[in-house]
Formats: structure tokens, sequence, C-alpha cells
């Protein structure tokens, strides 16, 4: 996979210092480094936000340690105010800030094109174009780190971060690394007071142009064919498309391709050598016109006359495949091209959307409909669920709705505090435990402290389940599956100044009984949080597994049942199907992880434990830590 | 290059679309293919319609352009149709005869999304209960997705070619622990065994 190309690439150079937030798609940069750590000596760690993993990482690199940090493209911003001081300062080892963007948002909020970054805070982008290329350009990266002393940034895409192909590995891993730095008081360049910052901006200045104006060649800056009238310039996995496109138009003959690899800031001489003959440049590059913006401003300066193209013949917005290039491609070539027939079925256009849903056994539908079921029995019928990211963030959906907002974690508690100064309808943020850890702290502080009218709900399901599972300061684990002390947010709330309730969701009455109280003491004017506490229930599933303790199953009676589909309609649980020429619910045994709601809400009683669950079952969800 | 071959899994998250795909993946490494997979990662694995992009020998773009797949296997019959458009002329669709309908929605009922199907690629189309089967065999529906996979090595004789069954089953032993790795393998001999039955007109269905 491209991310452990990345991690394997990094480690084979030297690197010894690995933090991150998980945030798909980069997740797996660091959990596979997770994996190795003890064993090949290096550090690890799970950080509770972007910005701290950023700054342990630059940290470790100004006291001259290799190092590397990974985030999602959105996780940059969090980071934004390290990076940019971190682009005055620079650093005294090679020191990479992976961005992986997200074109298309397959997993987020936005599909921001973080090379723009690169510009901003004068940090080289260097940005692959295959997993092939991840695993020896990040290599590259880390010596360009060092050349010049300043952070790189080392911006995958999707389909390269989640890619796989097979790599033949050109290095091997030093097993005698010394990861201990030297931290040198140089005040004058690690306290950024206006005086120094004004002179750190100079080195800036001067280093920038010192790299644009480098003798770049492969593996950065790649030229096939030169001399041609025609060329394309493609930058990161957009020369994978632009390639496959030559290779169907058989088109390679005609024109000069430049290969860039480091797109901030784009070189200057490549794109000059490149262009030495050209009458016509097409830039083929995903997202925004970054490198042809610059490739414009190249040419000008330089008095080069040639017609460039882009973003008039490339989608803007999205991410690239080889259709949405080739006919950009083809035109700009003055080819003919044909894009393959495909079939088109009848039924196709009753095919349901099949978006995300909650998991069956999901502790955040156990949670919801307590909620919205404690909200009614109080006569609220005009609540605001202010929501965060994460999977509850599907309670968007009916029949719950109780994600009414959702722009960046964190933003569930400032959104509510704002609201509840201007509405009049009560307003409860809803956020994930991981979510808390990383951004909701400094909002609850500020509710209390500016006498916000919200409540919290934090969603305690013992893992950031997401992106896939990792632990976080609640679990008492580490990236490196090590123990570690548990930070209770439950003490974090109460001495933030918030009443506390606790409820285990898995006991629907007794939760339902425990948030009305909780909803009235709110409604009295108390500063009120809920914590709802239950494992996901893909972990308590795989515990299952691994202790051989099974989960209860339920069935339906199909005698008692009436098929009003209450058990379908209030809990839209994936396991529960009406099967085709029936109008009676049946669960799916296989899918079944015993949550019970569906009983629960059966009006007639039909819905029954068909298996029990083996002994101790429901420690599997409830209790934090399992051995 | 020889011997490209375009594979489209598609499936609801969760139904272990993305370990299909290293299957797959380590499979034709094993063989000497240049393999590239392209997996989706994140929201759409909690239950949302979920693809991977297998290219063999086709090292470029990892994505399949539509039209261009030489083999679908469809984990569910829904999300078969839903990304049949991927199907080339002379490919071939390998679903499970299974439907698990999005929550609150009517989908079209399997025979329907069945027929849809014959009808857009007649004598392309093998419909496979590989839940029945798993069940049977291993007591698991686990164990659906390697006999699916066993089932489209054995009527697809292009991808056979391509592919040695052999290397699957070392494949099977690499990647899964040793407990399920031999149910894995009973599973893929078994829908290996059916399917090459089918293809060689034995029992079990003629594609229609
Ligand atoms: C700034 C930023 N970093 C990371 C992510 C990726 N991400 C999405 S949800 C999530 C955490 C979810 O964990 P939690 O709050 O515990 O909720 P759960 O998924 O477990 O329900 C993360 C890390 C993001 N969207 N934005």
């Amino acid at each position: 996979m491209g991310n452990e190309a990345i991690a394997r690439g990094a480690l084979e150079a030297g690197v010894c210092y690995f933090t991150a937030y998980p945030g798909t798609p980069s997740t797996e940069i660091v959990e596979s480094i997770g994996e190795v750590a003890n064993e090949v000596g290096v550090i690890a760690e799970w950080s509770v936000n972007e910005k701290v993993a950023y700054e342990s990482a630059y940290a470790a690199a100004i006291a001259g340690v290799r190092s590397l940090t990974a985030m999602k493209h959105v996780g940059v911003n969090v980071a934004a105010d390290i990076l940019m001081s971190s682009g005055y300062a620079g650093v005294k080892a090679g020191f990479i800030v992976v961005s992986a963007d997200d074109p298309s948002a397959h997993s987020s909020q936005n599909e921001q094109d973080n090379r723009w970054y690169g510009y901003l805070a004068h940090i080289p982008v260097v940005e692959p174009s295959s997993v092939r290329d991840a695993y020896r350009l990040i290599k590259t990266a880390v010596e360009v780190s060092e050349k010049y002393n300043q952070p790189v940034m080392f911006r995958t895409t999707t389909r390269v971060s989640h890619s796989r192909q097979y790599i033949e590995l050109e290095g091997d891993i030093s097993a005698s690394r010394s990861c201990r730095g030297f931290f040198d008081k140089d005040i004058s360049r690690w306290v950024l007071i206006p005086a120094h910052a004004r002179r750190l901006k100079e080195r800036v200045v001067k280093l920038w142009r010192s790299i644009e104006e480098a003798e770049w060649g492969p593996p950065l800056a790649e030229i096939y064919n030169p001399g041609k009238k025609k060329v394309v310039i493609a930058p990161g996995i957009a020369f994978a498309h632009v390639a496959e496109a030559l290779d169907r138009l058989s088109a390679w003959g005609d024109v000069t391709v430049l290969k860039l690899n480091l797109t901030a800031p784009v070189p200057v001489k490549p794109v000059l050598n490149a262009a030495s003959e050209a009458s016509e440049i097409l830039v083929v590059e995903e997202l925004d016109p970054v490198v042809e913006l610059h490739v414009r401003a190249i040419l000008n300066k330089h008095g080069v006359r040639a017609i460039v193209r882009g973003k008039d013949l490339i989608p803007e917005e999205g991410e690239l495949s080889l259709e949405r290039v080739l006919p950009g491609v083809a035109k700009f070539l003055g080819r003919d091209f044909a894009i393959p027939q495909t079939a088109k079925l009848v039924e196709e256009a009753r095919i349901p959307p099949r978006p995300p849903v909650l998991c069956p056994g999901c502790p955040h539908r156990l949670t919801y409909y307590i909620l919205k079921t404690a909200a009614n029995k109080l006569r609220l019928r005009n609540v605001i669920y202010t929501g965060d990211i994460g999977c509850y963030t599907l309670g968007y959906q009916k029949p719950f709705e109780t994600q009414m907002t959702c722009f960046e974690m964190g933003g569930s508690i400032g959104v509510a505090h704002g609201l509840s100064k201007v509405v009049e309808e009560p307003v409860i943020a809803v956020i994930g435990d991981s979510t808390f850890f990383h951004a909701g702290i400094p909002g609850s502080i500020n509710l209390v402290y500016n006498n916000g009218r919200a409540m919290i709900v934090v969603l305690d399901n013992y893992t950031t389940a997401m992106t896939g599972h990792q632990p976080h300061p609640g679990t008492g684990l580490t990236a490196t599956g090590s123990k570690a002390p548990v930070v209770e947010l439950v003490e974090v709330l109460k001495s933030i100044g918030f009443s506390v309730y606790v409820i285990n969701p898995l006991h629907i009455r007794e939760s339902l009984d425990t948030a009305v109280k909780a909803l009235e003491e709110y409604l009295r004017g108390g500063r009120v949080a809920i914590v709802s506490r239950m494992r996901c229930s893909l972990e308590a599933a795989r515990l299952s597994r691994e202790m051989k303790v099974s989960l209860p199953v339920y069935a339906v009676d199909e005698d008692k049942c009436t098929g009003c589909m209450a058990c379908v309609n209030l809990t839209a649980c994936p396991a529960i199907i009406v099967p085709e020429n029936s109008k009676k619910p049946v669960i799916l045994e296989d899918m079944c992880l015993g949550c019970g709601l569906c009983a629960y809400v059966c009006p007639y009683k039909a819905i029954y434990v068909k298996k029990p669950g083996g002994e101790g079952w429901e420690k599997l969800y409830t209790e934090r830590t399992i051995s | 290059m020889p011997g490209k071959f375009n594979i489209l899994i598609a499936g609801v998250g969760g139904q272990g679309v993305l370990t299909l795909g290293s299957l797959i993946a380590w499979a034709s490494t094993l063989s000497g293919i240049d393999v590239t997979v392209a997996e989706t990662h994140g929201l759409s694995q909690r239950g949302g319609s979920l693809t991977v992009h297998v290219r063999l020998n086709n090292n470029q773009t990892p994505l399949i352009p539509p039209g261009e797949a030489d083999l679908l296997i469809g984990l569910e019959a829904i999300e078969a149709v839903r990304y049949s458009y991927y199907v080339g002329d002379r490919g071939i669709l390998v679903v499970n005869k299974l439907r698990l309908p999005p929550p609150l929605t009517k989908p079209p009922s399997l025979r329907e999304l069945e027929e849809g199907l014959r009808r857009a690629f007649p004598g392309r189309v093998y419909f496979y209960d590989a839940e029945k089967e798993a069940k049977q065999l291993a007591g698991s529906a686990l164990f659906s997705n390697v006999l699916l996979l066993g089932y489209s090595l054995g009527v697809d004789g292009r991808f056979r070619s391509l592919l040695d069954p052999a290397r699957v089953e070392e494949a099977i032993q690499l990647i899964f622990s040793r407990k399920t790795a031999e149910a894995n393998l009973r599973a893929f001999k078994h829908g290996l065994s059916q399917g090459l039955s089918v293809a060689a007109g034995g029992a079990g269905g003629h594609p229609g």
C-alpha cells in the first residue's frame, strides 16, 4: 500500500520519530510503523491532534533527529500555525509532513488542495505519481529537507496512499540508528519574536529562490521525448493518467512530457527545458491549477511565448481518472478517441443509493435512540443537535437526525455554544471520544466560561472507530500497543465544571431514566454533560472472536410479529431486512451483534434472544480494558 | 504488456471487499504479475457501497475505466448492478445471490436484478449462492468471498490462464491465520471446482 511504502521508505531514510493523528487517507503510515517500532528502534506515536503531532515531530527535527508527521489534508489546517512557523525557522535534520489529500472527498468534508500550503509556508512540496514513486521519493524528500534545512511536505492523494503495488526493496533499515538529538539553544532561530521573524523571513525568501532555480532532474523532474511543439506537464498522480492516455492514443512520439514531482516551488529549469520548442503546453493536474499558474508565471518571466492550457481542458473538481483526462489530452493533441460504450441497465434506475450507515450493534444507534426518546418524554420536539466528525456523523440520517451540523473536528461544541447564544431551542452538542480529546476540550471550557446554554454528549466507544480503531488518550493504549495512563474524560468534564451523567446504552431503560434526569437538570439551567460508554461493536465482535465469547443473537418470532416495522423504522439497523415477498422483517444472524435495541422497540415483544451470549459477553461491550 | 486483466470487486462495506482485493493482489504477485489495487477506505467501509479495482499487468492509472472490467465480482447483487457499467464487451460477471437492501429502501428483487444483468450481458452472468455454500461447507458466511473467487477462476478461463489457482492457495496461507486459512482453502477449492464444472457445462446452471 502507498502508505506502507512511505513508512518503509522513511525507515530506510533513517527517520526515527513518527507522529500522527489518524485521518483517511493517511492513517496506515504511522499505524504500520507502530507495528514494528519496537523491533526497529524508532518512536511511533498517536498524538492527540495534528497540531501536537506536528510540534512533536518538528521538535525532534530541530534537535537533529529525522522525523515525520502524517495527517490528512484537513489535519494540516489544525497544524497550520506551527507549520507556518516551521517554514521560518527550518530544521536541523530531515523533517517530513505527509499531507494525504482526498480529491473527490471520498472520506472527508472537503477536497482542499494542500499544495498551496507549500507556497504559504515556503515549504517544498514533493508529490509522488504512484506507490513505487512514493517509496523512492520519500527518501528524496528527506534529502531535500536536509539539503535546504527546511521542512518538506510530502503530498499524496487517495489513489497513491490507498493503492497497492509490488515493490522491490532497494535499501535496508539500519539497525544501528541513533535517535538521540541535541537541542542547540539558538534563541535567535527558535524564538519567533518579530525581530527574529523578520530576519528569518529573509532566509526563507532566499531559500525559495534557490530551490526554484536549482538544477532539478530525475527523480523530481523528468523530461520524456524533449523538443516537441506540444508539451504536457503532469505532476503527481496525474502523470499516471497522462501516461495511460498517451499509451492509448499511441501519442508518446508526438509530445514532450514533463513528469513533475516537485510542485512547490515549480522548478524553473525543467519547465524551460521542456518548453524549449513548445508552442502549446497542457498542464494536467488534479484539483487546483497550482502548477498551471506557476508555469504561466515562469514562461512569462522568461519571455517564452507558448499557449498554456490546463483547467480549460481538465476538470478542476474531483478526482482525476483516465476517462476524465483522456478527452482533454486527445483534444489538446487534435486526436479522436473512443471511450468504450458502457452498458446501462434499466434496473440501475431503481437502485437506491447506499450511503454508509451505523453498523449493527453500534453504540451510537442506542445512544441516539435514548437521547431522542428522553427528549420526547420531556416533550422537547425542537432540539438542535450540533454534530461532529466520526462514525456518529451518520446519525444525520433518518430515523435519528441527531447530527444537524458537521464542519470540522471539535466543532460541535463551539457551534452549540454560539447557537445557544442566539436561538431559543435546546442545543445539544454530540461528539465522539477521540474527537473530544482532539479539539473538544477548549470548546467545553469556553462553553462554561462564557456561560453557554448547551449540553454536551460524549460518545465514548473506547476507540477512534471511523479511521480504523486507533487508540487515543482515553483508552490506556499507545500506537505500539503498550499500556498508557488513562486520561479519564469524565474527570476532564467535571474539572471544567460539568455535572456529568454516565450511561451504559446497552441498558436502555436505565439509560433513558438517566438521560431524562440529565435533560431536566439542563432545562433548569445546569451545565450538563452525558458520557455514553460502550465499546464499538466492530471491536466487541473482534474481541468476541478472539476470546471465544459469543455475543447474543436476536430473532423475530414470526407468530408474534405483526409486520408493524417498528424495528426497521426506529433502528435502521442493516442486520434487519424485509425479505422479498414478505411482510415481516427478519434479522440476519451473521450480522446481528446483540445490542437488543430492536427487541426493546418491538411493541409486540416479538423479538427474542435466539442465541444467548457467552459467559460475561456484556463486558466485551462495557469494560475499557479487556485482557 | 501481456495479459492485461481488470477485476472490479463490488460489495457492501464490512463484507470483506478489501480483504478479497488484497488476496488477489498477493496471488498475482506470487505469479509474477504486475498488479495495482485501488481501495476505498474510511467512511464507505461502514456499510456503504464499496469497490476495489484490481488491474493485472496494467500499471499506469490505478482505476479501471468504465467499460473495461474483464471480471466483476459482485459480493452483493445490488452493488453488482450499480457498478455493472464498468464491465467491458467481453467481461464476465460473477454475482453472489445475496441482496442486502440499504436500510429503509425498496430496491428491485433478486430476480429482477438477475434478469436485468442477464439481459444486458447475455451469456456472461454467473449467479452463485456463495452464502449457502459457505454455510454448508464451513458453517459461516465469512467464507463466501473466497468461494466466489474460486468460482470466478473456475468459470473464467481467461482469468485462470493468467492467475494459477495454486498461487491463490499460497496467498491464502500467507494472509490468513492458520486456523482460518484451512477453512478458506477448503472454500476456495470448493468454489473452484463448482466453477470449473459449470464452465464445462456440468450441473449448476448455465449462464443465461
Ligand atoms: C482534522 C481532522 N483530523 C482527522 C480527521 C479524520 N477523522 C474523521 S472522524 C475521526 C475520529 C473519530 O473518532 P471518534 O470521535 O472517537 O468517533 P467514532 O468514529 O469512534 O465514532 C477522525 C480522526 C478529520 N476528519 N479531521
